[in-house]
């Protein structure tokens, strides 16, 4: 009856070098329309572990797709990556910053399919309705693994029934629009998998799906995960998911990565205000009928707004005034492997502060500690 | 037929039964061919029975496509019924035939059975004021105008969370948990006894969700509303209500109070729908079970029970008998031949944590027959 095990996690957050098969540093994407300017990403820094899943988690709007297509430099216009820097370690290949390649350039066209592949909530954004499943698969491996059309097409075979699709030699001649929705889901993740990339940017791949697919689709993308041995960047608003599917999750708010670490040390003890808000907003499963839900205070502000400070202390219940309304705390380590971006974790001047001083902060702070229940908006 | 509802009349300290379905169906016909000529029925809600108790919220879950709007939509006869009876114990008239009510019933149905949609987007009129679209069934029904009526919108938008100034404002202006709010408010104009809500949080963000989500419990409370809430999200379901269905391809499966059915399914497909959720906890580790095929079509569903093809119980009697609804043990109804017999693992069995003295010891449900 047990499926597969999740891998121990690794030892807490890598950072910048390391074994990562990607390394994101400070990046910068906006968008200028005609109303101003929205700063989409403002600068994140993060890291796949290879082999290893990292979760990238917060409420909608905070960044996590534009971060994802800005890894692939496929930002829909009018966003442009004004600053950062993308570092990808393929296998057998040097690193290379990302930025370096033109968006249309050979370069970028090699780095989508064959090292970084990605798939979406919409199997319709990565498949071509007018093409057989098989002919687009094919089409994919021939770009980029074998010139012999007869291997191709074995090798197509061979990853549409890994994904677990009935007859996948039917599919050759099937279009996507006769499929189901889980089915397309598969189909689209054979693509983004044909060519075996060091890296899959997967971007709520299964939020749209029953509970029942959802558990089918997890568990092929850790088999496959476990057979071609690649990173995974998972992007989701399911803590379940998080929990079964990666080692490593990265927090996001407004454009910010404020929280990195382990999925065991996040579930245990996460240490930014506005995750353990998060966390204690979502019902779980297993607590029965328990009455109100915490909600987070306030609203995400606009987002052509400016806040000095950090981006959260509107809706923090621990924030300190004259320290978090005036200075914007950075994504520091804090000792145990994690990365956290709060004052109370670290010093205005960046060092980290004692467990000690952590607690005695959050209760001068709240009274009690902890976020407070508030009346919606 | 069988014993599948308790008699309204039923006595002990339950409160008494508001809405009922029985043998309820609602068949869309499948038009084709060159004449338009109907070739076949998507029998989407294909017989289920079902009550709300007065004061309960009711959840509503099974995957997309099963036929859990269709059910909702047509116990208030948003949708002309197929077949089958839907009852409304009316507390001051007694009891009423909704699926034979005539235009003057109906009117009194919808006063007092109201519906709350997914979509925030699409479920408010563009081009409407907010004003307007709270107050549209005041007016319609004759009960508010001027400036009574406006009293009565900005007191249902203060109610809700919203400023009774946002009246003159469109939705447009409002974000995805605002325009929820704002469906909520038009639900309650008229102080229904019945609110159906159609996945209400589905579309909404967690945060959001969680405020809507306490915000509708706080109204059950000071109305005393009975809610159908109808979602696909397993947890949001355990959260808000206190009894639990189950719908499988148009047919409800299963039936019991919240705890009872997490705790201790009865009927394999709601097993399946438990174990496929992913806990919320590194340590524990996810043991779906897998589901063979895929979910039948309402327009050809297989012959016995709906789900044996994917079922790892079925039997040679479930290929050709449809179990019917039966009450199984008290107030926990079930669909399957086998419901007495069958151990199912349960929301306990599925959170079991990782361990090296755990992780293989918990046997598989086995059929004790
Ligand atoms: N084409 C665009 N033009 C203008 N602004 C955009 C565009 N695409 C994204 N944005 C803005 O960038 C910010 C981040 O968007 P993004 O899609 O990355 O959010 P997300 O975290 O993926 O949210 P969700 O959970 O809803 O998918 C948002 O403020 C969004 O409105
Ligand atoms: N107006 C309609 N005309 C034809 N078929 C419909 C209509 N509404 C729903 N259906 C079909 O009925 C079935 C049940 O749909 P629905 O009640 O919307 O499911 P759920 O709400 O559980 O997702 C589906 O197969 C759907 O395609
Ligand atoms: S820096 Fe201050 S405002 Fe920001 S999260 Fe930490 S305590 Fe809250
Ligand atoms: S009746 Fe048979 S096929 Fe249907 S759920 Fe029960 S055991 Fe499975
Ligand atoms: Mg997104
Ligand atoms: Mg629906």
């Amino acid at each position: 009856m047990v499926t597969i095990a999740r891998p121990p996690s690794g030892a807490g957050t890598t950072t910048a070098g390391g074994d990562n098969v990607i390394d994101v540093q400070n990046l910068h994407v906006e968008f200028h329309t005609s109303l101003g300017t929205v700063r989409a990403v403002n600068g994140v820094s993060l890291g796949v572990p290879r082999g290893k899943t990292l979760g990238v988690v917060g409420e909608s709007g905070c960044g996590k797709s534009v971060t994802a297509f800005a890894i692939m430099q496929l930002v829909a216009t009018p966003g442009v990556i004004t600053q950062g820097e993308i570092v990808l370690r393929a296998r057998g290949k040097d690193p290379v910053n990302l930025l370096t390649h033109a968006k249309g350039s050979d370069d970028m066209r090699a780095v989508r399919g064959r090292h970084i592949g990605m798939i979406f909530q919409e199997p319709m954004t990565a498949l071509n309705p007018c093409y057989t499943i098989g002919n687009q698969i094919a089409e994919a491996i021939l770009l980029h693994r074998t010139k012999d059309h007869a291997q191709a097409d074995a090798m197509t075979l061979e990853i549409l029934s890994r994904v677990g699709l009935p007859s996948p030699s039917r599919l050759m001649t099937t279009f996507p629009h006769q499929l189901s929705g889980g089915m397309r889901q598969r189909a689209m993740i054979a693509l983004a998998l044909s060519c075996e990339p060091d890296l899959l940017l997967a971007d709520e791949p299964t939020t749209a799906l029953d509970v029942t697919t959802q558990a089918q689709i997890l568990d092929v993308m850790r088999e496959l995960q476990e057979h071609i041995g690649m990173s995974i960047m998972f992007v989701t608003h399911n803590l379940g998911v998080v929990a079964q599917m990666c080692d490593e999750v990265a927090v996001m708010y407004l454009g910010r990565i404020v929280e990195h670490a382990s999925v065991d040390e996040l579930f245990d003890s996460p240490k930014h205000p506005y995750t353990r808000a998060l966390m204690r907003s979502i019902p779980h499963l297993g607590s029965g009928r328990k009455g109100r839900l915490e909600v987070i205070q306030g609203s995400i502000p606009g987002q052509f707004s400016k806040l000095a400070g950090c981006q959260f202390h509107p809706r923090c219940p621990d924030a300190m005034p004259g320290i978090c309304d005036v200075k914007s705390p950075s994504l520091l380590p804090i000792g145990d492997g994690a990365q956290v971006s709060c004052f109370l974790h670290h010093d205005p001047s960046g060092s980290p502060r004692s467990p000690e001083a952590v607690v005695a902060r959050a209760q001068s702070a709240t009274g009690a500690g902890g976020a407070t229940v508030s009346s919606p908006n | 037929m069988s014993q599948t509802q308790p008699s309204s009349t039923q006595s002990g300290t339950e409160k008494p039964i508001l809405l009922e379905a029985r043998g309820l169906k609602k068949h869309f016909p499948i038009k084709g061919g060159l004449f338009g000529r109907t070739v076949g029925q998507v029998k989407a809600v294909d017989g289920i029975n079902l009550f709300v108790r007065e004061g309960e919220t009711l959840g509503l879950v099974g995957e997309s496509g099963c036929g859990k709007s269709t059910a909702g939509r047509t116990m208030i006869r948003l949708y002309e019924p197929t077949a089958g009876e839907i009852i409304f114990n009316d507390p001051e008239r007694g009891q009423m035939h909704i699926e034979r009510a005539g235009l003057a019933d109906l009117r009194r149905v919808w006063m007092n059975m109201q519906m709350i949609f997914q979509d925030p987007f699409s479920s408010l009129d563009p081009r409407m004021s907010v004003g307007r679209i709270i107050g549209e069934p005041l007016t319609v029904h004759g009960i508010a105008h001027g400036s009574e009526l406006r009293d009565r919108v900005g007191m249902l938008l203060s109610r809700v969370g919203l400023r009774p100034e946002h009246q003159a404002r469109y939705p447009h202006a409002f974000s995805g948990g605002q325009r929820q709010r704002i469906g909520i408010a038009r639900a309650l104009a008229l102080n229904p006894k019945l609110v159906i809500c159609d996945e209400p949080v589905s579309a909404l963000d967690v945060s959001v969700q969680a405020q809507v989500l306490n915000l509708l419990e706080d109204l059950q409370e000071e109305f005393n509303l009975t809610y159908l809430f109808i979602a696909h999200d397993l947890s949001v379901v355990e959260h808000i209500s206190d009894r639990v269905a189950v719908m499988y391809v148009g047919y409800v499966v299963e039936v019991a109070p919240t705890d009872e059915l997490f705790r201790r399914p009865l009927m394999p497909y709601t097993e399946a729908l438990i174990a496929a959720i992913p806990p919320p906890n590194p340590r524990r580790r996810s043991r779906p079970i897998k589901l063979l095929g895929e979910v039948p079509s309402p327009s050809s569903p297989p012959a016995g029970c709906y789900f044996h093809p994917r079922c790892q119980y079925a039997t040679d009697r479930c290929k050709v008998e449809r179990p019917a609804l039966r009450e199984v043990t008290p107030g926990h109804y079930a669909a399957c031949h086998y419901a007495e017999t069958l151990s199912l693992r349960g929301i306990e069995g599925a959170l079991s944590p990782i361990g090296p003295t755990t992780s293989g010891s918990v046997a598989p449900p086995s059929l004790q027959a």
